[in-house]
């Protein structure tokens, strides 16, 4: 029975501001357990301006990147060790100027931990 | 003490009949898809078989049992699962409870290889190397998992759900470590700080959800309901001599298994095997033994009834054997009726009614010789006559 934190995802995400919509998708492999959830906020302190839940592999819509600039997109997904002790996450954020695919995976020490996967974006201009 | 002395007999009977029939039970079980074709067709035993589950943890053991890449490894034998192992990440809960073909298919395929060496019979001198290649896949798996399964997802979800909410409440409410992680994102070479506070953070969070899941998923059996059909196959190369120019199949095998198992504990499985051998010994109509090629084909089918939790067990079995090649021997049948009462792990009343290959008709276990027993006491003892 644990919780083990992989390492965080972190990065900015470029924007092309011509209005174009974001869209977040993550995929939770290995068939393992899962549930996810996100926000975006302007600041640490202020209220989330969007928030719900990650199901794996459904694409979220976050807006257009115009209403999105400044802001920080956070998502939390734990994941529970049931067929075997890997776990991985792939998180996919397209619309920006770049396209950002990044897989994550980390081991769990047994069957039944939980992996807390972060992962933390900044819409910039540039 | 004598009703003792009767109940462990009795007690002892019904162990060592259970036993008895057990070792002399020839059933359904022969014909079974073996676990890894390859090492099967080999004789490797399924403990010896190297199951990497990552490219990299694959490409060490070959590297390793090859002496680096310079020849053909020596009595190894290996089995991967390409979906899990190249795939694995793109594979999320979702599809993996799926019963679509292309997923069955995909997540149930294995790919196993095995190599021997030995010497070649007659010319026992002579060195012979057999490379085996198997494959094996789920066709169809079962449309869903069984209630209790179910049940116990659906617990260990909720639990994650509530884990998911409170630890996010947690990381938000610490706006020191909110702050530690912009200032990550404008220097991420600089993330020292925060991997500290992060480590601490997760330390001294705590939530009873973890215990629940951990209760929920321990043991937990992904058994499924619904129609099964798995297909194995797997063949035997062998290198006469060492040599890759001089080559021959010496077996090769394809099991086809279906059934349908209900969530009452009623089950349906049948088993088709065509197996071939080009090189095989067998004795002809007349007590001769000759050498060549032969054909078998074999099938076989259970019906099981076995509640959960009920102490009760009834089966019927049937099984069809044919030699396609060299068509010497007429196709036979045997047929089982089974019936067992268990009153512990290791004790219980059986009951089997059948007919057997050669006809003959079939009554067994220890329910029978119970009868026998049973109907002895009380007889009167035969006199000699004076």
């Amino acid at each position: 029975m644990a919780l083990i934190p992989a390492f965080p995802i972190l990065g900015k995400c470029p924007l092309k501001l011509d209005g174009s919509p974001l869209t977040l998708r993550v995929i939770v492999g290995q068939g393992q357990l899962n549930e996810g959830s996100y926000d975006i906020k302007a600041t640490v302190k202020s209220p989330p301006s969007a928030s719900g839940i990650v199901q794996s592999g459904l694409p979220i819509a976050l807006g257009a990147d115009t209403d999105l600039v400044g802001q920080r997109l956070s998502v939390l997904i734990t994941v529970a060790a049931m067929l075997s002790l890997d776990t991985s996450i792939t998180v996919d954020l397209t619309g920006g100027k770049t396209d950002i695919h990044i897989v994550n995976a980390t081991k769990a020490n047994q069957i039944g931990d939980v992996v807390a996967y972060e992962a933390y974006f900044r819409f910039t201009k540039t | 003490m004598k009703t003792t002395t009767l109940f462990f007999l009795f007690v002892g009977f019904l162990t060592c009949s259970e036993l008895y029939a057990q070792h002399r039970q020839v059933n359904l079980n022969m014909l079974a898809a073996p676990a890894t074709p390859a090492a099967a067709l080999l004789g490797f035993s399924p403990s010896v078989v190297d199951k990497p589950r990552d490219a990299s943890e694959f490409l060490a053991s070959v590297v390793n049992t090859t002496g680096g890449l310079s020849g053909l490894p020596s009595d190894y034998a290996v089995e991967i699962a390409p979906a899990w192992m190249l795939t694995g990440h793109k594979i999320d809960s979702k599809r993996f409870r799926s019963n679509k073909l292309n997923d069955n298919f995909w997540q149930g395929m294995t790919i196993s290889a095995a190599v021997g060496h030995s010497e070649e019979v007659p010319d026992s001198l002579k060195p012979l190397t057999q490379v085996a290649f198997g494959f094996k896949t789920s066709i169809l798996r079962g449309h869903r998992f069984s209630k209790k399964t179910e049940e116990r997802l659906a617990d260990a979800q909720t639990a994650l759900r509530n884990l998911n909410t409170k630890l996010k409440a947690y990381l938000d409410a610490d706006l020191e470590y909110q702050q530690l992680i912009d200032n990550a994102i404008d220097n991420p070479t600089d993330t020292a700080a925060l991997n500290r506070y992060r480590e601490k953070m997760y330390q001294s969070f705590e939530a009873e959800e973890l215990q629940q899941l951990e209760e929920n998923l321990r043991d937990l059996r992904f058994d499924r309901v619904g129609f099964k059909l798995d297909l194995t196959a797997g063949l035997v190369q062998d290198f006469p001599g060492g040599r890759f120019g001089n080559s021959r199949v010496s077996r090769a095998g394809v099991w086809l298994t279906t059934g349908y198992e209900w969530e009452q504990g009623f089950s349906f499985l049948g088993i088709a095997r065509y197996l071939q051998n080009p090189d095989a010994n067998y004795t002809d109509d007349g007590g001769t033994l000759q050498q060549g090629r032969i054909r078998t084909f074999d099938a076989g089918f259970r019906a099981i009834f076995a509640p959960i939790e009920r102490r009760f067990t009834v089966s019927a079995e049937g099984l069809y054997r044919k030699m396609t090649e060299p068509d010497l021997l007429p196709s036979s049948w045997r047929f089982t009726f089974n019936a067992e009462y268990k009153f512990s792990p290791n004790m219980c009343l059986n009951f089997s009614y059948g007919r057997d290959f050669d006809g003959v008709v079939t009554r067994d276990g220890n329910v029978i010789a119970l009868l026998s027993l049973f109907t002895g006491f009380g007889n009167t003892k035969p006199m000699m006559e004076k």
